[in-house]
């Protein structure tokens, strides 16, 4: 966790031809995860200064059952176009709003629940794929 | 050699241990780093020497079916992404963009123009006024040199005539040849005595033979004793 509160437009290390991507930056606390939707550069540490905050996602499950999740589509429009990587978190809540095609990871986790549950309700039958 | 064949086991290069893999074994050593677990020098575990770690791969349908999905969403991907660098392109170079930024380009410069004009008219009038002041300055300091170069060669000119005043009065007793044989006459007839003598007074006697006047007086009965032993 950053000791000091980072400015989430601009001011993080940019180098040009260096990789950038779209990425999670967990910030929150203990047992209480938050993440920042953030363009950096690859391979550095998520508590340095982002480039530039993208949207936030709160995965806890709010008094209404609601996980929350905002997104700067005008900006991560440009920084797609700017040849940024996504990561596959970020790509998969990406998917899930709708704006990119849905990630294969979010189909694979689906059926896998699907799976599990039909076990849990019927362990005798064996599970069938799809 | 038994550790780096039970390593090399470890790392699930080799399957089983046979003759063959012992025997090739033990000419490279193979070790996995224990990242700040153990130190990389100890042995694997005997309990661990013939684990073969299992790998629960997906079944082949779900493989399948995640291949294609991936696919699927890479291509979809490239085109996205094709799609928003050639609007990103669009937007730093599209027509109408460069007439903004070369509009905006044009009215900043002139705007630059503008102010530079002013700051010119500015300056401009600054400088005229130093160059003014500069100009009287300078002329002051030529009319100054003139009145002290004039002063100077006026004083000069009366130590010169003051010189020749004194020149002109000398001029009366130079020796010529007109009268040169009087001045010798005359001085033949007036010889100069320039030599003196002195005492231990400090008294000066003028003359080459010049002598202190002797007093006459009675000596004093002691000088007469002394003069007298001698």
């Amino acid at each position: 966790m950053a000791s000091v509160l980072l400015s989430s437009s601009g001011s993080g290390r940019y180098i040009t031809k260096a990789a950038k991507a779209i990425r999670l930056a967990r910030h929150g606390c203990t047992n209480r995860p938050f993440f920042h939707i953030v363009v950096m550069m690859k391979g550095r540490n998520q508590h340095e200064q982002p480039i530039e905050q993208l949207g936030s996602f709160d995965p806890m499950p709010n008094n209404y059952g609601e996980q929350l999740v905002s997104f700067n589509f005008e900006r991560i429009q440009y920084w797609i176009g700017q040849g940024c990587e996504i990561s596959t978190p970020a790509a998969e809540l990406l998917g899930l709003c709708g704006f990119l095609p849905v990630h294969p990871h979010s189909y694979m986790t689906a059926w896998r629940n699907r799976r599990l549950k039909q076990q849990e309700k019927n362990p005798s039958v064996e599970p069938k794929d799809q | 050699m038994l550790r780096s064949v039970s390593v090399f086991l470890e790392s699930g290069l080799c399957g089983k241990p046979t003759e063959f893999n012992n025997n090739v074994c033990c000419f490279f050593n193979q070790q996995c780093v224990r990242w700040r677990r153990k130190p990389r020098w100890l042995p694997v575990a005997k309990t661990k020497v013939f684990r073969v770690p299992v790998k629960n791969h997906a079944p082949p349908e779900e493989q399948k079916e995640l291949k294609r999905l991936h696919d699927n969403y890479k291509t979809a991907m490239k085109s996205i992404r094709y799609y928003f660098t050639q609007r990103a392109v669009k937007l730093a170079t599209g027509p109408e963009v460069v007439a903004e930024h070369k509009r905006l380009e044009e009215e900043d410069h002139s705007n630059c123009i503008r102010l530079n004009d002013e700051w010119n008219a500015e300056v401009a009038l600054l400088r005229e006024e130093r160059i003014m002041r500069e100009k009287e300055a300078k002329h002051e300091a030529i009319l100054k040199a003139v009145e002290d170069h004039k002063r100077q060669m006026e004083e000069r000119r009366l130590k010169v005539e003051e010189f020749i005043r004194l020149e002109k009065e000398k001029s009366k007793t130079y020796i010529t040849p007109q009268n040169i044989d009087a001045a010798i006459e005359r001085a033949l007839s007036n010889e100069v005595d320039y030599n003196f003598s002195i005492d231990v007074q400090g008294n000066i006697y003028k003359g080459r033979r010049a002598k202190p006047e002797t007093k006459k007086e009675p000596l004093n009965e002691q000088k007469y004793e002394a003069q007298a032993c001698d």
